[in-house]
C-alpha cells in the first residue's frame, strides 16, 4: 500500500490509547499507572519513527508531498474532508512534536505518581496529542480549523485540572473564552474563503481549502475580493494566530495557563499551542504573501511582543511565569521572521525554540517536584546539589538566547536575513530583543543555580542517590530534549534552508560574519554583567517602584481585559437580562392590561341603567345607517350589490 | 413497495391509542407497570420507525407510504386527513420516538405523582407530534399542529413548579396566538383552491403553489411565518419558552426543547421554504437579521442568569436561531447543515435538562449560587455534563459543531447574496453576529459548569450515587452525540438528496 | 302538493304543543292546586316529547340527504324532500327544510330544559302552572318563528317568544331583592325598543318592494328587479340590525349579561338554547332575503359581529379573571360563540351561512353540557355558610370559585366538562375544532379582504381561549374549600346532569371524526 496510508497512525492512534484507558475503567477500574504511561508512549514513539521515515522519504523525493483524504461532511458543493498532508514543512513540525510529547509524556510519568486523577490526566494529554497531530498533518483550513479549536478545549481540560482550585479554574475560562474569540475570527475567515471555491464549479473535486496549494484558491479570492477587502480578511488570520500564539495583547492566557501542572506546560504551553498560531502563518504564506500590508503588520506585532514580553520576563519571580514570557517573546521574534521574509528562519526557530523550552519546563518541572516551590527567592545555589539540572537549564538559555546550539543557527538565519533585505529597523529592534532575552535568561540562571540555598528543602536525603535523586524517566526526557536542542541545529542547519524555503527567497546561505561575531560578543558581556548582579551580588540595581509595578502586572493587562469583559459581556448582559424581562416580557403583560382594561370598560357600560344602554345602541345604530346613507350616495357602487 | 404492515395511519394512532389506554380506568394506577408499559411502547415505536426508514431509499425524495382517511372531514372543503413520510419527516419521527423513550427512561425518578396522567399525557404529545411530521395535507398538519397544544398545557400545568399555572396560561396565550394564525393561512389556502387533487398531498400543492396569486401568497406566507416564529421562539416572541422550560420537570422539558421547537422548523422547511419560496425569499433576509439578534439576545440574558434551568432554556433559543439561519439561507449545506443541528440540537438539549433535573433533584435547588463543587462529588454527572456543555458550544468532532457550520456557512454564502446589496449586507451581517454566538456560547455554558460543579462547596455531600437509568440516559446522549459528531455523514447523506432537489428547484425557479 | 288534509302532517308538531297548552290551562283550573310540581313537569316534558315524536315523517328524508339512506332504506318511507316548500295563510308560513331541522332542534331543547329544570322551579310550588304554561308557549313560539315566510309573522313569533321569556323571568322574583323582576322589566323595554326599529325597518322595505314576503322577494331578486335607493338600504340594515337583539350581537347585546343575571337557571337555560335557536335561524332567514341587496349591508354586519366577538372576548376574560358569577361566565359564552355564528351570517354567502348554522349547532352541545354541569354544582352547593380552612366563614356563592379544586372531588366530571371547554375553545379532537375551521374558510372564501376582520374575529377568539384554559386551571388547582358541597357523590353518580355531560362530550368527539354526513346534510338544505 502506498506511503501515504501510514499517514492515518499516527491520527488514530492516541485515541486508540485513550479507548484502552476509558474501556476498563468502566467495568473494573482505571488500568494500573504502569499501563496507561506505557500506552500514551506508544503513539510518540510509533509516530517518531513514522515521521522519520517520511523525512527520509521526502528529502528522496523533493517535488512530492503525500496526502490522503476522506469526506468528513458532503452537502452539495460544500465538501469538508478530514486527512493527513505530509510535505517539508509538517514533517520536521511533526518530527519535533513527536520528541516533544516523548519527553512530556516520560516527565509526566513520576510527576504525577502521587497525585489523584492520575488516569485522567493522561487520557487528556492523549486527546491533545491528537488534536496537536491533526492539527499539523491538517489537509485543509477547515480540518485545521477544526482541530485548531480542539486544541483549545484540551488546553482548557488541562489548565481546569486541578478543578477545586479556584485560581486555576478562573485561568481555564479565561483561556478558553480568549482562544474562542481567536476561533471566531479563523471561522470567519475560513467561511468567508470558502464562499469563492463554492461558487465556481471546478473547484468541486479539489477538498475545499486544501493546504496542497494554497496559492490557487487565494489568489482567486483576491482576484474576486480586491486588495482592501482580502487584506482585511486575512488581518483576521492573523488575528486568530496571534490570539493562539499568546502575542503581545493576548499573552495573558498563557502566563495564567502556567496553573496546569508542569508536564502539561511542557507539552502544551510551552511549545505547541503558541506555535500553532504561527504554524497557521507559515502554512498560509502563500496567501498572505499577496498582501505586503499583512506582513508589515505580522513583523510590528512580533517586534512588539519580542521587546515587551522580554522585559516583562525580567521583572518576573515565578520559573513557570519567566518560561511563559520567554515563550510569548521567542515567539514574537519568529512572527518578525515571518514578517520580514525570512521564511526558513523562523521555521527554524519556531523548531530550536520549542525543544529548548521543553528541557526548560522539564528542568522547571524537576525543581518544582523536589523543593515544591516556584518563588525564585526561595531557590538558589542548586548547582552544587544537582549539577545535572544546571547543565541542562544551561544548555537551554544557551540555545534560547542564541548564543550557541542550536538557537544560534535560527538567530543567525533570520538575522542574516534581515541584514540582506535591508531591513535594518526591524534588524536593530530584534537584536535588541535578543540582548533583553539573554538578560532575564542568564538572570534566572544565576538566581537559581548561584549563590546559596535559601529554600527549606534538606538535599542531604539525595546525597547517596545516583544522578542526585531524579527519577530514570525524568532522567532520560531530560537527555533526549538537551540532546537535541544541543546538537539539532548543527546537523540540519546547514542544508535546511536548501528544502524548505519560499519562492521569493533570494538570498539564502549568504552569511555575514560581522554581523554574528557583533551580536555574540554584546551577548557575552550581558551574560558577565549578569554574572556581576546576580551571583556575585557586587551592583546593587535600586527598583524605580512605579515602574516595576506597571512592569511587574503585565501594562495592567489582566485589569484591562477584565474591565472588557465585564463591560462588554458581564455588563451588557445584565442590561439585555432587564430588557428582556421588561420590554420582551411586557409584550404579554401589555397584552393582559389592555385586555383587563376593555372588560373593565365594558363593564363599566353594563351599569344597569336602561337609558345608557337604549342611548349607546342607539347611537351605534345612527352612526351605521349614516355611513350606507354616504357610502350609497358617494357611489362606492363598485362594491357589487 | 409499501409492505402493508408499514403504515403510517398506524405510526401516528398508535400512541394516541396507547396513551387512551394507559389513562382508562381498566389500566391498573400503580407506577411502576404504567411506565414499564408506556417505555415498552416508546422503543416499539423506535423500532418501528426506524423500519420505515430502513424500507424508504434515502434517493427517492418523494412521498412514500401514503395513506388517506376513509372519508373527508368536511366534505365542502375537501378537507381529508392522510399522511406521508419523505426522507426528512422520517428522521424527524425517527428524533421524536428515541427523545420521548430517552424522557420517560429519565422520568423514573423525577415524575412520582399522578403518573397514570402523566404518560397518557406524554403519549398524546408524542402521537400529536408524529402527526405533526407525517401530515401530508395543511388540513392534517393544522389539525395535528393544535393538538399538540393542549397535552402540552397540561403537562406544564400539572407537574409545573411554583407558579406552574400563570406559566401553562401564558403558554396558552402564545400558542393560541400561533395557532390562530396558522388557521388563517391554511383556512385562505382551503378557500382559494378547491378541487381535491392539489389539496390532498404535499407533492401537488409544492407543485401547484407557484400559481395562486402573488398577494395571497404574500398573507399565507405572512401567516405561516407568523405561526412558526412564535413557536419556534424567534426574537421578539421568545418570552414564553424561559417561563414554561424552567419550572417544567426535566423529562418534560427535554420533550418541549428537544420535540416541539423542532416542529417549527421542520414547518419552516416543509412550509415555507418548499412551498412559498418566491415570496419566503423577499423575507429570508429580514428573518435572518432576527435569528441573529435572537442568537445574540439570547446569549446575553442567557450569560446573566442565575437559575441553570433558565439558563439552559435560553440556550435553546440559540440554537433555534442557529437553525433558522441554516434554513432561510436557501442554500443546500444551509439547509443540510439546518437539519443536521436540529438532530444535534435535540440531543443536546435534552441531556442539558435532564442533567439539571438531576442536579435540582439532588441538591433541591436549581440556583447558581447555592451550587458549587458537585464534581468531587458526582464525578460521573460532571463529566458527561461537561461534554455535553462543550458539544453545545459547537466543539468540532461533537455533533454540535457540524450542523452549526454547516448553517453559518449558509448564512456566509447563501445565495441570496448576489440578489441585492441590502440582501447580501443584512444577511452577511447577521451571519457574523451568529457566527460571534459561538463565543457567547462558551461564556454560558462554562460560567453554568464552573458555578455548578467546579470550585469548592462549603458543605460536604459526601457521595452522590446516581441511579443508573439515570446514568444511562446520560451516556446513550453522549454516545449519540460523540458518534455524530465524528461521523456526521450518517445523518448527511440520509438528508442529502432531499436538500439537494428541493434547493436545486428552488433556485431555478427563483434565479 | 297533496290537497290541504295531507299538509297538515307538517303540522303535527304544533299541534301537539298547542294542544298540550290547552291541556295544561284545563288542568290548572281544575286541580291546580293539589297537583304537586313534579307532576307539572311530567307533564310538560309528556307534551313536548309527544312533539318530539311528531317528525317521524320527517326523518326519511334527512338520512337520505345526509347519505346515509342506506343504512335505514328498507324501514322509512320517504315523502319527496322537494314538494316540502308549501304556502299557507296565502304564504305567510311556508315549512322549509332548514326550518324543519330548526324546529326539530328548538322543541328538543326544550324538552332537555324541562328535564334539567326541575329542582330548580320546585320552589315555585302554585306558581309552576304558571311557568309551565308560560314555557310551552315560549317552545310554541320559537317553532313558530321557524315557519314564518315574511317579515310580519316573523316580528309576531319573536314576540311571542320575548313576551314568554318576560313573564319566566319575572315569575321567579322574590320578596326580598327584586333582581328578577328589574330584569325582566329591563329585559322588555330593550326588546321593545329593538322591534320599534325593525317595525320601521320592514315599513321601508314595504315601501321600496311593495311586499315583505321572503319568496316574493327572492323571486323579484332572481329576476332582477330589484330596485336600488338610499332608503332600502337603510331599511336593511335597520331590520337585520334589529334582528340581532335577539342573537346578544353588539347593538343591542347590553340585555344578555342583566337578563341572564336576574334569570333563575331554569330559565337562563331556556333563553340561551330554545331562544338562541330561534333568534339564529330568524337571522339566517333574513340573510337569505335580504342578501341580494349587498355589500354595505354585509359591511355593517361584519363590523358589528367583531365587535360582538370582541365583547365577549373581553367579558369572559374579565369573569375569569374576577372569578365573578357562573352565570356571568355562560352568559359571556353564549355571547362571543353567537358573534361567531353571527359572522358567518354576516357575509351573507350560502357557505358561510351553512358554516355558521354548524358552528351553532356545536356550540349549542357544548353549552347544554356547560349549563348541565354548572346547574349540578348549584344545587349541590351547601346554603349555609361554611367556614374555611384557612379561617374566615365563606357563603359559598355560584361563583367560579366555587368550582376550584373540583378535580380532586370527582376527575370524571371535570374531564367531560374540560372536552367540552376544550370544544368551545375550538382544538382538535372535539367538533368545535372543525366548526371553526370550516367556519373560517368559508369566511375566507368570500374574498382574501375578508382576512382582516377575521383577524380581530380570531384576536377575540385568543382571548376568549385564553380565559377558557384559565377556567379549566381553576378545576385543577390544589382545592382550599372542600366542604362547600353537600353531597360529593353526586358528581360520579349517573343523573340527568352527568348523563347529559357525557352524552354530549361523546358526541363532539364523535362528530369530529363523522360529522361529515350532518355537514352534507347541511349544505344540501341550507
Amino acid at each position: 500500500m502506498d506511503i501515504a496510508q501510514n499517514l492515518w497512525i499516527p491520527l488514530f492512534l492516541p485515541l486508540l490509547a485513550v479507548l484502552f484507558i476509558i474501556i476498563p475503567s468502566a467495568y473494573i477500574s482505571f488500568p494500573k499507572k504502569r499501563i496507561t504511561f506505557g500506552l500514551t508512549l506508544l503513539s510518540p514513539v510509533v509516530s517518531l519513527i513514522l515521521s522519520l521515515f517520511f523525512i527520509h522519504y521526502l528529502l528522496h523525493h523533493p517535488t512530492e508531498t503525500l496526502e490522503v483524504n476522506f469526506i468528513f461532511l458532503n452537502s452539495g458543493a460544500f465538501k469538508v474532508h478530514i486527512g493527513a498532508f505530509m510535505d517539508k514543512i509538517s514533517a520536521f513540525a511533526f518530527f519535533v512534536f513527536n520528541v516533544i510529547a516523548l519527553c512530556s509524556g516520560l516527565f509526566a510519568y513520576k510527576y504525577m505518581q502521587d497525585k489523584e486523577d492520575f488516569s485522567r490526566f493522561f487520557i487528556l494529554l492523549n486527546l491533545f496529542v491528537f488534536s496537536m497531530s491533526g492539527l499539523i498533518l491538517s489537509a485543509n483550513l477547515i480540518q485545521f480549523y477544526i482541530f485548531w479549536e480542539l486544541c483549545g478545549v484540551f488546553s482548557y481540560l488541562l489548565i481546569g485540572f486541578y478543578y477545586k482550585r479556584p485560581a486555576s479554574e478562573l485561568a481555564a475560562k479565561k483561556s478558553f473564552l480568549i482562544n474562542k474569540i481567536g476561533d471566531f475570527a479563523l471561522l470567519a475567515a475560513v467561511l468567508v474563503f470558502s464562499y469563492f471555491l463554492i461558487q465556481d464549479t471546478d473547484a468541486i473535486f479539489y477538498p475545499l481549502l486544501t493546504l496542497n496549494d494554497v496559492s490557487t484558491w487565494s489568489l482567486m479570492a483576491y482576484v474576486q475580493l480586491g486588495a482592501f477587502a482580502y487584506s482585511v480578511l486575512c488581518l483576521l488570520v492573523v488575528f486568530a494566530a496571534m490570539v493562539k500564539s499568546a502575542q503581545f495583547p493576548f499573552q495573558v492566557w498563557l502566563v495564567d495557563a502556567m496553573e496546569a501542572p508542569t508536564p502539561a506546560n511542557a507539552l502544551i504551553h510551552g511549545a505547541l499551542i503558541t506555535s500553532a498560531g504561527a504554524y497557521l502563518i507559515i502554512r498560509l504564506y502563500p496567501a498572505l504573501i499577496l498582501s505586503p500590508v499583512v506582513l508589515k503588520t505580522i513583523a510590528v506585532i512580533g517586534i512588539i511582543t519580542a521587546i515587551s514580553c522580554a522585559v516583562i520576563a525580567i521583572a518576573q519571580n515565578d520559573i513557570k511565569k519567566i518560561l511563559a514570557f520567554s515563550t510569548a517573546s521567542q515567539l514574537g521574534l519568529v512572527f518578525t521572521a515571518l514578517g520580514c521574509g525570512a521564511y526558513s528562519g523562523a521555521v527554524f526557530q519556531l523548531g530550536a525554540h520549542a525543544l529548548a523550552k521543553t528541557l526548560m519546563f522539564i528542568t522547571a518541572g524537576v525543581i518544582l517536584h523536589k523543593t515544591l516551590n516556584r518563588n525564585l527567592k526561595f531557590l538558589g545555589g542548586l548547582r552544587e546539589y544537582m549539577p545535572i539540572l544546571a547543565a541542562a537549564w544551561l544548555i537551554g538559555v544557551l540555545s534560547l538566547s542564541g548564543v550557541f546550539f542550536s538557537g544560534f543557527y535560527s538567530k543567525e538565519m533570520i538575522l542574516n536575513h534581515l541584514w540582506e533585505s535591508r531591513q535594518f529597523v526591524f534588524l536593530g529592534l530584534s537584536a535588541f530583543a535578543v540582548i533583553l532575552n539573554v538578560i532575564y535568561l542568564f538572570r534566572s540562571y544565576f538566581i537559581i543555580f548561584e549563590g546559596h540555598y535559601k529554600g527549606s528543602y534538606d538535599f542531604s536525603q539525595d546525597e547517596d542517590k545516583k544522578y542526585d535523586g531524579i527519577d530514570r524517566f525524568m532522567l532520560s526526557s531530560l537527555g533526549v530534549s538537551a540532546l537535541l536542542t544541543a546538537f539539532l541545529g548543527g546537523f540540519i542547519a546547514a542544508d535546511f534552508q536548501r528544502h524548505i524555503y519560499i519562492i521569493k527567497q533570494k538570498f539564502y546561505l549568504v552569511r555575514h560574519p560581522e554581523l554574528e561575531i557583533s551580536i555574540f560578543i554584546a551577548s557575552v558581556l550581558t551574560i558577565y554583567l549578569m554574572w556581576q548582579i546576580y551571583a556575585v551580588r557586587k551592583f546593587k540595581i535600586r527598583r524605580v517602584r512605579l515602574i516595576y509595578r506597571f512592569v511587574v502586572l503585565q501594562f495592567y493587562l489582566n485589569k484591562i481585559f477584565e474591565l472588557l469583559y465585564n463591560v462588554f459581556i458581564g455588563g451588557l448582559s445584565k442590561v439585555v437580562r432587564v430588557l428582556d424581562k421588561y420590554v420582551i416580557g411586557g409584550i404579554y403583560t401589555l397584552i393582559m392590561q389592555i385586555a383587563r382594561f376593555g372588560g373593565y370598560l365594558i363593564s363599566r357600560l353594563q351599569n344597569g341603567n336602561l337609558n345608557s344602554y337604549i342611548f349607546y345602541s342607539f347611537v351605534f345604530v345612527a352612526a351605521v345607517l349614516l355611513c350606507a346613507v354616504m357610502v350609497y350616495f358617494k357611489g362606492l357602487s363598485q362594491y357589487g350589490g | 413497495m409499501a409492505v402493508n404492515l408499514l403504515s403510517t395511519f398506524i405510526l401516528v394512532l398508535l400512541p394516541i391509542i396507547a396513551g387512551l389506554v394507559v389513562i382508562s380506568p381498566f389500566f391498573p394506577n400503580n407506577g411502576i407497570k404504567i411506565r414499564r408499559f408506556a417505555k415498552g411502547f416508546c422503543v416499539f415505536n423506535l423500532i418501528f420507525t426506524a423500519l420505515f426508514m430502513l424500507f424508504k431509499s434515502p434517493l427517492d425524495t418523494g412521498f412514500d407510504f401514503v395513506e388517506k382517511f376513509p372519508f373527508r372531514i368536511i366534505p365542502n372543503l375537501e378537507a381529508i386527513i392522510a399522511f406521508g413520510v419523505d426522507n426528512f419527516s422520517i428522521i424527524m419521527c425517527l428524533l421524536t420516538s428515541f427523545i420521548m423513550l430517552l424522557a420517560l427512561m429519565a422520568s423514573k425518578s423525577m415524575i412520582n405523582s399522578k403518573q397514570k396522567l402523566f404518560y397518557s399525557l406524554m403519549l398524546f404529545l408524542l402521537g400529536s407530534v408524529l402527526g405533526i411530521f407525517c401530515a401530508n395535507n395543511l388540513f392534517t398538519f393544522l389539525l395535528f399542529w393544535m393538538m399538540a397544544i393542549v397535552p402540552s398545557f397540561f403537562l406544564i400545568f400539572m407537574w409545573g413548579g411554583s407558579n406552574a399555572r400563570k406559566n401553562a396560561v401564558k403558554f396558552m396565550l402564545f400558542s393560541s396566538v400561533s395557532s390562530l394564525f396558522l388557521m388563517l393561512s391554511v383556512g385562505l389556502i382551503y378557500a382559494y383552491c378547491t378541487d381535491l387533487n392539489i389539496l390532498s398531498d404535499f407533492g401537488t400543492l409544492i407543485k401547484k403553489s407557484e400559481d395562486f396569486p402573488v398577494v395571497m401568497q404574500m398573507i399565507v406566507c405572512a401567516g405561516f411565518t407568523l405561526a412558526f416564529a412564535i413557536r419556534l421562539p424567534l426574537f421578539p416572541f421568545h418570552s414564553w419558552l424561559p417561563s414554561v422550560h424552567s419550572e417544567v420537570p426535566a423529562p418534560v422539558g427535554a420533550v418541549f426543547a428537544g420535540v416541539l421547537l423542532n416542529t417549527a422548523a421542520y414547518s419552516f422547511i416543509r412550509i415555507n421554504l418548499e412551498m412559498f419560496y418566491d415570496v419566503f425569499q423577499l423575507f429570508a433576509p429580514g428573518i435572518i437579521f432576527l435569528c441573529a439578534i435572537s442568537v445574540f439576545w439570547a446569549s446575553y440574558t442567557a450569560i446573566a442568569q442565575n437559575n441553570i434551568r433558565k439558563l439552559v432554556s435560553y440556550i435553546s433559543i440559540v440554537n433555534m436561531g442557529v437553525i433558522l439561519i441554516g434554513i432561510s439561507s436557501f442554500s443546500e449545506y444551509g439547509l443540510c447543515g439546518a437539519i443536521f443541528h436540529m438532530a444535534a440540537h435535540s440531543l443536546i438539549i435534552s441531556g442539558l435538562f435532564i442533567g439539571c433535573g438531576i442536579i435540582y433533584l439532588k441538591f433541591k435547588t436549581d440556583k447558581l449560587e447555592l451550587l458549587g463543587g458537585i464534581a468531587k462529588y458526582a464525578p460521573i454527572l460532571c463529566g458527561l455534563m461537561l461534554f455535553i456543555g462543550l458539544a453545545c458550544t459547537y466543539v468540532p468532532l461533537t455533533m454540535g459543531f457540524s450542523g452549526a457550520f454547516m448553517s453559518l456557512a449558509g448564512g456566509f454564502n447563501s445565495p441570496l447574496i448576489e440578489k441585492s446589496f441590502f440582501a447580501s449586507s443584512l444577511i452577511q451581517l447577521s451571519a457574523v453576529i451568529a457566527a460571534f454566538g459561538g463565543v457567547l456560547a462558551g461564556v454560558y455554558i462554562l460560567k453554568l459548569m464552573h458555578k455548578t460543579f467546579f470550585g469548592l462547596s462549603e458543605f460536604d455531600f459526601g457521595e452522590i450515587k446516581l441511579a443508573n437509568h439515570q446514568i444511562a440516559v446520560l451516556i446513550i446522549i453522549s454516545l449519540g452525540i460523540l458518534i455524530f459528531g465524528i461521523y456526521p455523514m450518517g445523518i448527511v447523506d440520509k438528508i442529502g438528496s432531499f436538500c439537494e432537489t428541493n434547493i436545486s428547484n428552488i433556485l431555478t425557479a427563483i434565479f | 302538493m297533496g290537497n290541504a288534509f295531507e299538509n297538515l302532517i307538517y303540522f303535527i308538531p304544533d299541534f301537539i304543543l298547542i294542544f298540550g297548552i290547552i291541556l295544561l290551562i284545563f288542568v290548572n283550573l281544575q286541580v291546580g292546586s293539589k297537583l304537586s310540581p313534579k307532576w307539572y313537569m311530567v307533564l310538560m316534558s309528556l307534551v313536548l316529547f309527544s312533539a318530539l315524536l311528531g317528525f317521524l315523517p320527517f326523518a326519511g328524508d334527512f338520512l337520505k340527504l345526509s347519505g346515509l339512506s342506506h343504512i335505514f332504506a328498507n324501514h322509512i318511507s320517504f315523502t319527496p324532500f322537494e314538494d316540502y316548500n308549501i304556502g299557507f295563510f296565502n304564504d305567510a308560513i311556508r315549512i322549509k327544510p332548514l326550518g324543519v331541522l330548526f324546529k326539530f332542534l328548538i322543541i328538543s331543547s326544550g324538552f332537555l330544559c324541562v328535564i334539567l329544570s326541575y329542582p330548580f322551579v320546585k320552589r315555585l310550588n302554585q306558581k309552576i302552572s304558571n311557568f309551565t304554561i308560560l314555557f310551552l308557549l315560549g317552545v310554541f313560539g320559537s317553532s313558530m318563528v321557524v315557519l314564518a315566510n315574511d317579515f310580519l309573522s316573523l316580528f309576531i313569533a319573536c314576540e311571542i317568544l320575548s313576551a314568554c321569556i318576560f313573564f319566566l323571568i319575572a315569575i321567579f322574583d322574590d320578596k326580598k331583592e327584586k333582581t328578577a323582576l328589574e330584569g325582566a322589566v329591563k329585559f322588555l323595554i330593550l326588546n321593545e325598543f329593538a322591534s320599534v326599529f325593525y317595525l320601521i325597518g320592514i315599513s321601508y322595505i314595504y315601501l321600496n318592494l311593495g311586499t315583505i314576503n321572503f319568496s316574493d322577494i327572492n323571486t323579484m331578486a332572481l329576476n332582477k328587479i330589484l330596485p336600488s335607493s338610499p332608503l332600502l338600504n337603510v331599511a336593511e340594515i335597520l331590520t337585520f340590525l334589529a334582528l340581532t337583539f335577539k342573537i346578544g350581537a353588539y347593538p343591542f347585546y347590553i340585555w344578555v349579561m342583566d337578563a341572564f343575571k336576574a334569570s333563575n337557571y331554569a330559565v337562563g337555560l331556556f333563553i340561551s338554547t330554545t331562544a338562541q335557536f330561534a333568534a339564529a335561524f330568524a337571522l339566517t332567514e333574513a340573510a337569505f332575503v335580504l342578501g341580494y341587496f349587498g355589500s354595505i349591508l354585509s359591511f355593517a354586519l361584519v363590523l358589528s359581529s367583531v365587535l360582538t366577538l370582541l365583547l365577549g372576548a373581553l367579558f369572559i376574560f374579565r369573569t375569569v379573571e374576577k372569578e365573578g358569577e357562573i352565570k356571568d361566565f355562560l352568559a359571556a359564552s353564549s355571547i362571543l360563540n353567537m358573534g361567531y355564528v353571527f359572522l358567518g351570517i354576516a357575509f351573507l354567502t350560502k357557505n358561510s351561512i351553512t358554516a355558521s348554522v354548524f358552528c351553532l349547532i356545536i356550540y349549542m352541545i357544548s353549552n347544554f353540557a356547560l349549563w348541565a354541569a354548572f346547574m349540578l354544582v348549584v344545587r349541590n352547593l351547601r346554603k349555609t355558610p361554611v367556614e374555611s380552612p384557612y379561617g374566615g366563614i365563606i357563603k359559598p356563592g355560584e361563583d367560579i370559585s366555587s368550582i376550584k379544586g373540583m378535580a380532586y372531588i370527582s376527575p370524571f366530571f371535570v374531564s367531560l366538562i374540560t372536552i367540552c371547554i376544550i370544544s368551545l375553545a375550538g382544538f382538535p379532537i372535539t367538533a368545535g375544532f372543525v366548526s371553526r375551521f370550516y367556519l373560517f374558510s368559508e369566511i375566507l372564501r368570500s374574498g382574501v379582504w375578508a382576512v382582516y376582520p377575521l383577524i380581530f374575529a380570531a384576536a377575540a377568539g385568543v382571548i376568549a381561549v385564553y380565559s377558557y384554559f384559565k377556567m379549566i386551571s381553576y378545576m385543577f388547582m390544589k382545592p382550599k374549600r372542600l366542604k362547600i358541597y353537600k353531597k360529593k357523590l353526586l358528581f360520579n353518580r349517573l343523573n340527568v346532569y352527568t348523563f347529559i355531560l357525557s352524552a354530549a362530550a361523546v358526541f363532539l368527539c364523535v362528530l369530529f371524526f363523522f360529522g361529515a354526513p350532518f355537514l352534507r346534510m347541511l349544505e344540501k338544505i341550507v
